[in-house]
């Protein structure tokens, strides 16, 4: 017996439908993704050309601004004895140069915008003039730090003159110092006056700009310190033209990916809002459809063990479902009934088997017939015994050997029989006549059809008082493109009478009869017939024009199959 | 048809009448706002509000232009000029401006003072406004906030105490020889004095009370009689000390090359002390200056001069406003409208500024100074600063300690006296030039004054000085 439990695999509908959900998102999921690192990058690389754009003519203009200092420098001359002791009568008109150079300066720095402070150096003292809106303590300091680095150069006797760098209190400054007569002229800049246009232009997501030199060192001490500080930054590079130094601007990646942030948080919430609908669909559909369906399963495995007779109908469900378990319940009830009807038709098969038996065996007929033979034994007609043993041993042998279904001809031989049985036992002579087509001989017929309507026309006759005739008729027709075997049984009595014929005609089911033995044998017949043919055979009950009784059977032509084997 | 041309005709004179009232009504002030180091971020925020507030107060319109303004180098100057020019060359004309920005251009003031700007006449007093006055007009209205000065020297107070200097014994610029002397050694690497600028002589607020009509004449004391102060003894006394305190090193070198504050140099660890103006505020003006507490020492007595008169802020209208009542009344609110002061100076309460429990006020939670929207460095430029807030950390009493030093101010003798200078204008002419030439020099110890006094003196003789002291004599003896 097939059992019912159900596994998840890949015939269950739940597995099927969780191995689709899978092939159906995970693809998608990887697409998305691939999509997404995709954008990216190329998001990527459009926002570095942007923000490199964005920066470029702050660097150009850098560029410009370093490059007009050292022109300007490169054409600068101090006359260095200014700064040397000077006799008193010469004072008044060297602190009148000392305010003409200073004011001199002053009025080209104020050109040379970025500048800090231009500088001269005479290899033992420094002095500068810082541009408008320095602070004069941060200048000193830078000085004395350059002046340094200036010694330094010099023990080390380096000539490079480009722009170089020094550091002062974690602020880096690029200077240009230039041999002149005398010592060195230059000028520095401090980071921030570089890159003050820049900063202030308040570009969005610049978080912070720094110098880099030619050996890529970060100018900045902190990120020096700590070059992982620069992963949460957006980082672009932009060099300065004709100068050894590069500007690392660090962007606010969530300024910069703000539109791909935007789009992809927009995705993303798509994406969780379809996934989430697909769930709520996939909850749906086991509420509406899974849980039913396992519901169903179920109660049908409770049906078949017989554990409830009936499924309960839960009006929430799906209506779909709903109309399932109304047809399930349906069918349950015409399967009982069905089950009923098989059981009651098999009652009935078996009582009619019985029936058959009862009237097949008859213990009251076999006995009286021994008792005619003990008679004729006793009055010593052993002519009459044998024949009479003959006809009992055709009797037997007709019983015992066949079971539901005989030839024609061995019926009309043992009806034959019968009568001549009859007729000695009765004493009394019966007209029995067959008018039976050849060709329906062989025909196979329900044991004892024949028989039982002569008999019952015999019974009758042994209480009238005129000779009962009985004929028997038996042909072919066609009905409906379909052979059939008609058999007419009439006699001469006085017939059925109306209720019997009414009774006889009803399709009850009921094996008993109306009157002794009689009824029984035709029911037994009614139901035989409808056992062995459903509804192909038809039997009637009327009286004739004589007023005789009428039966009528008509049963589908079957050949008899050889040697009597036993149908159903 | 003729009457409907004519009635087309009255329609569009009738639309051009009220365009114009229209125009009329719609006056717009253009105003500058000075500040120092740069044009904070939140300038357009503060400029709407003042001219919300304005509107409000008197129905006029105005808008707020800020601009850099700097003294501290001729490269300021220039770029003031050219920032000035820039403005003039976009069609921008102050209509209300200081008179540091533009020296001329100014409209007479007299009738819209008497009209629209009693408040301001009742603030100044009738004698100052007659002592502003230039040919009997009054062309510009002076400050409030600062007209008298007295002249000390301002020191760092961690060194004062450290290097234990009596700032009691300390009363005239002569008992600072002693203190220096006796200070030289503690720092070789540090000067000792300065001018409040390095291009500037170290006593010109000082001298002030000395010289009555410039550039020359001193009236010499319980006397009528006018002298050459640059001639006098005192004088010569005064830059061969300071000559002195340069031979010994007590000074920065240098101090020609460019005009350093001398509370740079104090920031930047190179200077002791330097020569400032003094009054109530002053200790705490400079200690911020310097970023160090610093302590200021009067080396006079509150006076109120003609230099001090001069030199303090003056507003005027340009003479080119369209609308000059207006401007007048907008020159009267500045004078005593408080909210409006406060505004200007320190932005709009609650974002730049909170009033603190003791009446002064600080940053709010989270501003600092690095990160302050608006913050004006340079409210002296404002005529009367005794109506606005005080910042934290400064005496919260200061307005009415200033307002008290300028009326206790003494009051220098003969300042109503009116010098007509028609008769010896080339001469005062060649004076300011040879002064130009020699007295900073001299003034900041620069040079020996055995040489240069002399030189001076004489061109100063072949330029007319005996003259001109003769002109003031006779014209005060006149009038006097």
């Amino acid at each position: 017996m097939h059992k019912n439990k159900i596994r998840l695999g890949p015939r269950s509908m739940k597995g099927r439908m969780m191995l689709w959900m899978a092939v159906f998102l995970l693809p998608i999921l990887v697409i998305m993704m691939i999509c997404s690192t995709v954008t990216m990058r190329s998001y990527e690389r459009q926002m570095q050309a942007y923000v490199q754009q964005m920066v470029a003519p702050f660097a150009a203009e850098m560029d410009t601004v370093l490059n007009s200092a050292m022109r300007y420098v490169a054409g600068k001359t101090i006359d260095f004895s200014l700064f040397e002791e000077t006799e008193a009568k010469e004072k008044l008109t060297a602190i009148e140069k000392m305010e003409k150079l200073g004011d001199e300066i002053s009025g080209e720095l104020s050109v040379q915008e970025g500048i800090d402070a231009v500088f001269w150096w005479n290899g033992e003292k420094i002095w500068f003039v810082q541009n408008y809106n320095q602070s004069y303590a941060k200048n000193r300091t830078a000085s004395l730090c350059l002046m340094e680095v200036l010694e330094e150069q010099s023990d080390q006797k380096s000539f490079y003159q480009g722009y170089q760098l020094f550091e002062v209190d974690d602020t880096y400054y690029l200077f240009l110092a230039l041999d002149v007569r005398g010592g060195k002229i230059g000028c520095w800049f401090s980071e921030y006056s570089l890159m003050e246009n820049l900063n202030s232009a308040k570009l969005d997501g610049l978080e912070k700009v720094v110098f880099q030199d030619s050996d890529g060192n970060l100018l900045d001490g902190e990120l020096a310190e700590n070059p992982r500080e620069m992963e949460q930054y957006f980082v672009s590079n932009q060099e300065l033209g004709s100068n050894p130094f590069s500007i690392v601007a660090l962007w606010d990646k969530k300024v910069i990916f703000k539109p791909v942030y935007s789009l992809v948080k927009i995705v993303m919430w798509c994406l969780i809002a379809a996934y989430g609908l697909f769930v709520a669909y996939l909850f749906s559909v086991q509420r509406s459809v899974m849980r039913p369906l396992g519901r169903l399963v179920k109660v049908i495995g409770q049906v078949k063990k017989g554990e409830i007779s009936e499924i309960e109908v839960d009006t929430k469900e799906p209506t779909e479902m709903q109309g399932v378990f109304y047809a399930m319940n349906d069918m349950i009830q015409e399967v009982k009934n069905l089950k009923i009807r098989v059981y009651e038709e098999q009652i009935a098969e078996q009582e009619t088997k019985l029936q058959l038996y009862q009237l097949q065996l008859r213990p009251h007929f076999f006995l009286n017939i021994l008792n005619s033979i003990v008679s004729f034994a006793r009055s010593k007609d052993y002519q009459m015994v044998q024949k009479m043993t003959m006809f009992l041993a055709g009797h037997c042998r007709y019983i015992l050997y066949h079971t539901w279904y005989v030839s024609l001809e061995d019926e009309l031989a043992y009806t034959q029989n019968y009568v001549n049985m009859r007729s000695i036992q009765s004493g009394k002579e019966s007209f029995y006549s067959e008018d039976v087509e050849e060709t329906v001989l062989g025909a196979k017929i329900p044991i004892l059809c024949v028989q039982i309507f002569v008999e019952n026309a015999m019974k009758y006759a042994a209480n009238a008082e005129e000779q009962i005739k009985i004929y028997v008729h038996a042909g072919k027709i066609q009905r409906e493109q379909e052979d059939k075997l008609y058999i007419m049984i009439d006699d001469t009595g006085k017939g059925f009478s109306e209720e019997q014929i009414r009774k006889l005609q009803e399709d009850d089911g009921s094996t008993h009869g109306t009157e002794g033995d009689h009824g029984i044998g035709i029911v037994n017949v009614k139901q035989r017939l409808k056992i062995l043919y459903g509804d192909c055979a038809k039997i009637s009950f009327s009286n004739n024009e004589k007023g005789g009784a009428h039966i009528e059977m008509e049963v589908p032509f079957w050949e008899k199959i050889e040697g009597g084997a036993r149908e159903r | 048809m003729r009457h409907t041309i004519f009635l087309t005709g009255l329609c569009m004179l009738w639309i051009t009448g009220l365009c114009r009232v229209q125009a009329q009504e719609e006056v717009t002030l253009t105003v500058p706002i000075l500040f120092e180091r740069a044009i904070p971020a939140d300038m357009d925020e503060v400029g709407e509000a003042v001219g919300k507030l304005v509107e409000e107060k008197i129905g006029v319109k105005v808008n707020l232009i800020a601009i850099l303004y700097n003294t501290s180098s001729s490269t300021a100057d220039q770029r003031q000029r050219s920032e000035l020019d820039l403005l003039e060359k976009k069609g921008i004309i102050f209509d209300v401006f200081p008179s540091a920005l533009y020296g001329k251009g100014f409209l007479p003031l007299d009738d819209l003072l008497k009209e629209d700007g009693k408040e301001i006449l009742e603030l100044i007093g009738e004698e100052r406004m007659e002592l502003c006055k230039e040919g009997g007009v009054t062309w510009t209205v002076p400050s409030v906030s600062d007209y008298a000065s007295s002249f000390g020297i301002t020191m760092r107070k961690d060194l004062v105490d450290e290097w234990q200097i009596d700032l009691e014994a300390i009363e005239t610029i002569e008992d600072l020889d002693e203190v220096f002397e006796r200070i030289a050694g503690e720092d070789p690497e540090m000067a000792l004095v300065c001018s409040f600028r390095t291009r500037r002589g170290f006593v010109d607020r000082m001298k002030a009370t000395k010289i009555l009509v410039d550039p020359i004449c001193e009236k010499e004391e319980d006397s009528d009689r006018f002298v050459n102060y640059y001639a006098t003894e005192e004088y010569r006394e005064m830059v061969s000390m300071f000559y002195r305190w340069n031979q010994k090193g007590y000074m920065p070198d240098t101090m020609p090359l460019q005009n350093l504050t001398g509370s740079s140099l104090v920031e930047s660890g190179t200077l002791f002390s330097y020569f400032s103006p003094c009054k109530p505020s002053i200790e705490y003006e400079e200690s911020i200056s310097c970023g160090r507490k610093m302590v200021t020492i009067p080396l006079m007595e509150p006076m109120v001069t003609a230099y001090s008169l001069k030199s303090t802020v003056h507003w005027g209208i340009n003479e080119k406003c369209e609308d000059p009542k207006a401007a007048m009344q907008f020159l009267n609110l500045l004078y005593t409208d408080a909210e409006l002061v406060n505004l200007m100076i320190y932005g709009i309460e609650g974002v730049h500024y909170e009033i603190q429990e003791d009446g002064t006020i600080d940053y709010p939670e989270g501003v600092t100074e690095e990160n302050i929207g608006y913050q004006n460095t340079q409210p002296w430029f404002l005529p009367n600063q005794l109506i606005s807030y005080v910042w934290k950390g400064n005496d919260p009493l200061v307005w009415e300690k200033t307002k008290k030093f300028n009326e206790e101010a003494k009051w220098q003798e003969g300042l109503d006296f009116q010098f007509d200078t028609q008769n010896v204008a080339k001469e005062m002419e060649q004076l300011e030039k040879i002064l130009k030439k020699y007295t900073y020099a001299l003034e900041s110890g620069q040079v020996d004054p055995e040489i240069y006094l002399p030189m001076m003196l004489e061109e100063m003789e072949k330029a007319g000085a005996e003259r001109v002291i003769e002109e003031v004599q006779r014209q005060w003896d006149t009038d006097f």
